[in-house]
């Protein structure tokens, strides 16, 4: 009766380490999805944060140099000047897409002509003008002409 | 008689001053276009070297917007005294303002062909004292390219003169005769090659 007992009590100390080497806990595997959108909306949220507190200081920056009567200085024109260029950006290529064995540009100006034509007839109108001055008679001559 | 000539004259001098303030108004005009053209040359600069410096890790070469009108680069002739910004389009507003950029030819530095025209009355006023073995520097975007002229050619207007090339290239166009009244009937194309093949 009293081994029967021992037995017993040695049977129930070892019955829970077999039978959990048998009867493993289900562990589900990590919902690696719900873990990045995790990941995301924490990052996300931390750099919130951050730019706030960056603007934050910024915004005190500007109110202490304000009160010591210093003119802000921007902090956004290089940015967006930037952003402009970059949207621009396209790489470098062979970019020849004009017609192969295509005539130079109509570079041809009038301007000159234009110039000389205008000297020419402003000095032609000056002389006629002088010479007609000096054909008219003076009133000298008119006087004597009726007298 | 004598009222027909002063009517005459009268006349000619209008004319002749109507003529010569449409031309110097021209020239005026072109000149306030390239001083605005230097201007925004320089903020473009300035702006690329700000997105340079935020890009250096990038490596990727950036390039002006080629928009009509706009200055796309840079050019310098010191043995005729050249500095001038070339502005993308050979219409005659761009033209008047600066060495037009022909659309479609590669932008000076890069593989292929670049051309650049421009009034022989104007800022190529001086191009028949350029030589072979001249050196041109364009300076377009990030590059800057030293150039040698390798040849000089006079061709009729109508004849094929902007052949598209593999490697860099930067062929300068304007009329011929250099002084010449009227429409001239040829074309000057000066052909540089970079002093280090790209």
């Amino acid at each position: 009766m009293y081994l029967r007992s021992i037995c017993l009590i040695a049977a129930l100390g070892v019955a829970p380490r077999v039978a959990g080497a048998q009867f493993t806990t289900f562990i589900p595997p990590q919902n690696k999805v719900a873990d990045s959108v995790k990941a995301a909306v924490v990052a996300e949220q931390k750099a919130q944060a951050d730019s706030v507190a960056a603007k934050q200081i910024t915004n005190m920056k500007t109110w202490v140099d304000s009160a010591a009567g210093l003119a802000p200085t921007p902090t956004t024109a290089a940015d967006s000047l930037a952003r402009s260029i970059a949207a621009n950006d396209t790489t470098t290529a062979a970019t020849n897409t004009f017609p192969n064995a295509a005539r130079a540009p109509e570079t041809a100006s009038d301007l000159p002509l234009i110039l000389l034509l205008g000297t020419l007839s402003l000095a032609a109108g000056g002389l006629l003008l002088i010479r007609g001055r000096e054909t008219r008679p003076t009133e000298g001559e008119v006087r004597r002409r009726r007298g | 008689m004598d009222r027909i000539h002063t009517r005459l004259g009268a006349a000619l001098c209008v004319s002749g001053g109507l003529m010569l303030t449409l031309a110097g108004g021209r020239y005026a005009a072109g000149a306030v276009h390239a001083d605005r053209a230097r201007s925004e040359w320089d903020a473009q600069q300035a702006a690329l070297a700000v997105s340079r410096a935020r890009a250096s890790a990038d490596g990727s070469v950036t390039r002006p917007p080629t928009v009509e009108g706009a200055p796309v680069a840079r050019i310098v002739i010191r043995a005729i005294g050249l500095d001038e910004i070339v502005l993308e389009g050979v219409q005659g507003n761009d033209l008047n303002g600066g060495p037009g950029h022909v659309p479609g030819s590669a932008l000076p530095g890069e593989r292929g062909n670049s051309v650049i025209s421009a009034h022989r009355d104007r800022h190529f006023n001086h191009f028949d004292r350029l030589s072979v073995g001249d050196t041109i520097v364009t300076e377009s975007g990030p590059l800057r390219t030293t150039w040698v002229v390798k040849s000089r050619q006079v061709i009729d207007k109508n004849s094929p003169a902007l052949f598209q090339t593999k490697d860099a290239t930067l062929t300068l166009t304007t009329c011929w005769p250099i002084r010449y009244f009227g429409p001239a009937p040829e074309r000057l194309i000066v052909t540089a090659k970079p002093l280090r093949p790209t």
